[in-house]
């Protein structure tokens, strides 16, 4: 930072300084002018008297009047610039002097020494030279002159100080002060952000106009900042507002979703009973008649728990809750699970389906499963759905890095141009009459593009509307290792034992009629517990061979149940029973979770009888 | 110890003695005063009717050497841009052709037989004798202290149509009266 220094000592140094050295150069100046003035006249006067004398003492030389000649040259001894004087004969030899001695003859001529003049010129008679005269006569020096304008000078910077310390005093009154007094207020202000304070004008000059200006400023500055105050105002309040229609926009989505969400789940339960007591009577059924009309019953229930389970999907991914797992997974595998599922309706269809596996695509890769299941089914689905005659054409392709193309081609409807991407949104069908010929809800296309989004790939559609369509995905996937256990993983047809003693913790009195129908069919004894509480309490009070445990229940869950369960074992030294949790979520942090507590084995809700007969066959 | 100036003086009349002697001065002392009659002849000024265009003459009388001496010193130099030319008046016997007539004698009567025959012409006459003044001359030439000066008649100038510069006058002696 720059050192404060004062206005008025800037001034009055500005004017001292300017005194001194007009001083000193008026003193240099004047010394040269007047040693120049010196020197001319010095000359003239020299030669004026030379001539003078040279005329006096002309005659003297002839008279051989040496006497008289010095007394002419002693005259000159009145004037105290004359140096020295002497008078030679035409042989050079000296005739008179005014001093004792004459100094040795210099050439004819003007002669300028250090501080002298010295005038060398014959003395003539009738164009004939007599003899010689020379003149010295003093002159003063540069520093001589200069000594005595310095003095001068000397002066001239006195006066120029005393003027200096005057104009500062008037300076402090008529021109810092008002400068300070504007300063101040500026600082205040900066200090306190008072913007009311004013300069007081006190003069008519422009020191008067800076004070002017500088209030005429701070009016605007005032003005400006109430505008701006009331702008903000304005602002917070429309931000308010925005902020709280947007809160409620969200609340009214998240309630929307969480409905849909609920209400799609309390109906998912119901179904699931129904479709589970279905497969029951189904399975004593032994009328033709009866068994057709609830094999209907079952497709009708089927069809609204895969509805269901589209809107729950959907809502998590609106939510931001679905999650894309990363596990190693054999795709040949899932796709041909993916065709199986058609197996039926090509057949009736009489449509040509096809799995096309290019060279070069990997067998495991890591990926989410039932996610890739899901995409390749409803693209299947769609293709099955909307082909008539024809074929379907699943084609797996490797792409360039890790990227695999899936290809699912059909024969059927097509799509029009306009619509290729309107499909993709929710609640969309390239025709309305399609929901009315072809059944759905829309959603699936939906959903997948939205799954395909979160597993970081892109979904398209191609289509010549009456030829057919092409639905392509193209999606990263790492290769992977075949896991070791995968060749166990085959379910094994094995027959479980008989007379086991089951323990059944379901909350879901359904899921209780479901769950306890099958397995009292296979004659095995079952006792059920409404929460993990009493599970535990009944697990600690009877033995059983196998516990079926339901991860969420009232008062105490799976997981802490079975968790305490094995503690229990541990503690008393018993033996390990199995336990097989039951889930509605499907997710592999979830199956990790159940094994983490202490579960041997997950299965997912709704439970149909050939798995869980396979599970626990594979446990006890 | 012999005091200088008594000696200077002995030595004077002594040159003075031994001249008058060998009837006349030595030539240094000749030449002197032969460059001391230059020095007149260039501070006189002739009434203009008896200064015709022309050299300006010099008449000699008295002692022959004093002829040779100013021929040997004066021929050939100028005053106011006019030659000088040397007469012997007693060869050529015209005194009236002559601007300045100088005598080189001490003889009383040869003096006062040349100043009378000049008559009423226009000639600064110079003389060397004691009385030339008396007899009618302009100027007398004398030794002081070993160097020339003069004494004038301003009444035989007046006479003569002659004036001299003041430069040369202050050198020398106006004898307002001359000695009877």
């Amino acid at each position: 930072m720059k050192r404060y220094s004062p206005l008025r000592r800037k001034l009055t140094a500005l004017i001292a300084g300017g005194g001194i050295v007009s001083a000193l150069i008026a003193a240099v100046g004047f010394s040269y002018l007047d040693i120049n003035r010196f020197w001319q006249n010095t000359n003239a006067k020299v030669m004026a008297i030379a001539s003078i004398v040279a005329d006096q003492v002309e005659p003297a030389i002839a008279l051989g009047d040496r006497k008289s000649a010095a007394d002419v040259l002693n005259s000159l001894r009145a004037d105290r610039t004359i140096l020295d004087a002497a008078l030679y004969d035409t042989r050079g030899k000296c005739f008179a002097g005014m001093n004792s001695a004459c100094p040795a003859l210099p050439p004819d001529g003007l002669h300028r020494l250090h501080d002298a003049v010295v005038l060398v010129r014959s003395i003539r008679s009738d164009g004939e030279r007599q003899g010689t005269l020379l003149l010295s006569a003093d002159v003063p020096s540069m520093a001589e002159v200069l000594r005595q304008y310095l003095g001068g000078a000397a002066l001239i910077i006195a006066l120029s100080l005393a003027v200096a310390a005057v104009l500062a005093v008037v300076l402090q009154a008529r021109v810092s002060a008002p400068i300070l007094a504007i300063a101040e207020v500026a600082e205040r202000i900066s200090r306190t952000h008072q913007f009311q304070d004013r300069v007081q004008v006190t003069s008519a000059d422009e020191l008067g106009v800076l004070a002017e200006s500088f209030n005429s400023m701070l009016n605007e500055i005032a003005r400006r900042d109430a505008k701006l105050e009331e702008q903000i105002a304005e602002r917070q309040r429309v931000n308010v507002e925005l902020r709280s229609a947007k809160e409620r926009a969200e609340e009214a989505a998240r309630l929307k979703s969480e409905f849909l969400a609920n209400m799609s789940h309390e109906i998912r339960t119901p179904m699931n009973g129904v479709a589970g007591m279905i497969s029951l009577v189904l399975d004593r059924a032994q009328n033709p008649e009866d068994r057709e009309q609830l094999l209907v019953a079952q497709n009708a229930a089927q069809a609204l728990v895969t509805i269901l389970n589209d809107i729950l999907d959907l809502s998590k991914i609106e939510a931001g809750k679905m999650t894309i797992e990363a596990i190693a997974c054999d795709l040949p595998s899932i796709a041909r699970d993916c065709l199986r599922m058609f197996e039926f309706a090509v057949r009736g269809k009489q449509l040509d389906l096809r799995l096309d596996m290019a060279p070069g695509c990997p067998d495991w890769v890591r990926a989410d499963p039932v996610r890739l299941r899901q995409v390749l089914l409803n693209l299947v689905g769609n293709a099955v759905k909307f082909t008539a005659a024809g074929s379907v054409t699943v084609s797996l392709a490797p792409g360039e890095g890790d990227v695999i193309r899936f290809e699912v081609r059909d024969t059927g409807i097509g799509i029009a141009p306009d619509k290729l991407q309107s499909i993709f949104d929710a609640f969309t069908q390239a025709d309305g009459s399609h929901t009315r010929q072809f059944g759905g809800t829309g959603l699936g296309l939906t959903i997948t593009r939205r799954l395909v989004d979160l597993m970081g790939g892109r979904l398209w559609a191609e289509s010549i509307p009456g030829q057919g369509s092409s639905f392509f995905v193209e999606v990263a996937l790492v290769r992977a290792f075949a896991p070791e256990a995968a060749e166990a993983a085959s379910p094994p047809a094995v027959e479980p034992r008989r007379g086991l003693r089951v323990l059944v913790a379901e909350d879901n009195p359904i899921n209780q009629k479901v769950i306890c129908s099958m397995l009292s069919r296979q004659g095995w004894k079952v006792i059920l517990a409404v929460n993990g509480m009493e599970a535990c309490r009944l697990f600690l009070e009877q033995s059983f061979d196998l516990v079926l445990m339901d991860v969420q229940m009232p008062e105490m869950d799976g997981l802490e149940a079975a968790r305490r369960i094995r503690e229990e074992e541990a503690g008393r030294g018993m033996e390990r029973t199995p336990i097989l949790a039951l889930t509605a979520h499907a997710s592999k942090a979830q199956h990790q979770q159940c094994l983490a507590n202490g579960m041997d084995s997950v299965t997912t809700k709704p439970v149909n009888m050939p798995d869980l007969l396979r599970e626990i066959a594979a446990l006890v | 110890m012999a005091n200088p100036r008594i000696t200077r003086w002995t030595a004077v009349g002594l040159i003075g003695f031994m001249a008058g002697m060998a009837g006349g001065a030595t030539e240094p002392e000749d030449e002197l005063k032969s460059a001391t009659v230059l020095s007149f002849v260039r501070h006189s000024e002739w009434l203009q009717a008896a200064t015709p265009a022309g050299p300006i003459t010099i008449g000699v009388t008295g002692r022959p050497s004093m002829v040779g001496v100013l021929r040997r010193t004066l021929d050939g130099k100028t005053a106011n841009n006019r030659a000088i030319r040397i007469v012997d008046v007693k060869r050529s016997g015209d005194l009236r052709a002559c601007q300045v007539l100088y005598v080189a004698s001490d003889n009383n009567n040869e003096i006062r037989e040349t100043l009378a025959s000049m008559g009423a012409a226009h000639a600064l006459t110079i003389g060397e004798a004691d009385r030339f003044l008396e007899y009618g001359g302009a100027v007398k030439l004398l030794i002081v202290d070993g160097h020339m000066s003069f004494e004038v008649n301003p009444a035989a100038l007046d006479r003569a149509g002659v004036s001299i510069s003041s430069k040369l006058l202050r050198y020398g002696q106006v004898k307002l009266r001359p000695p009877a």
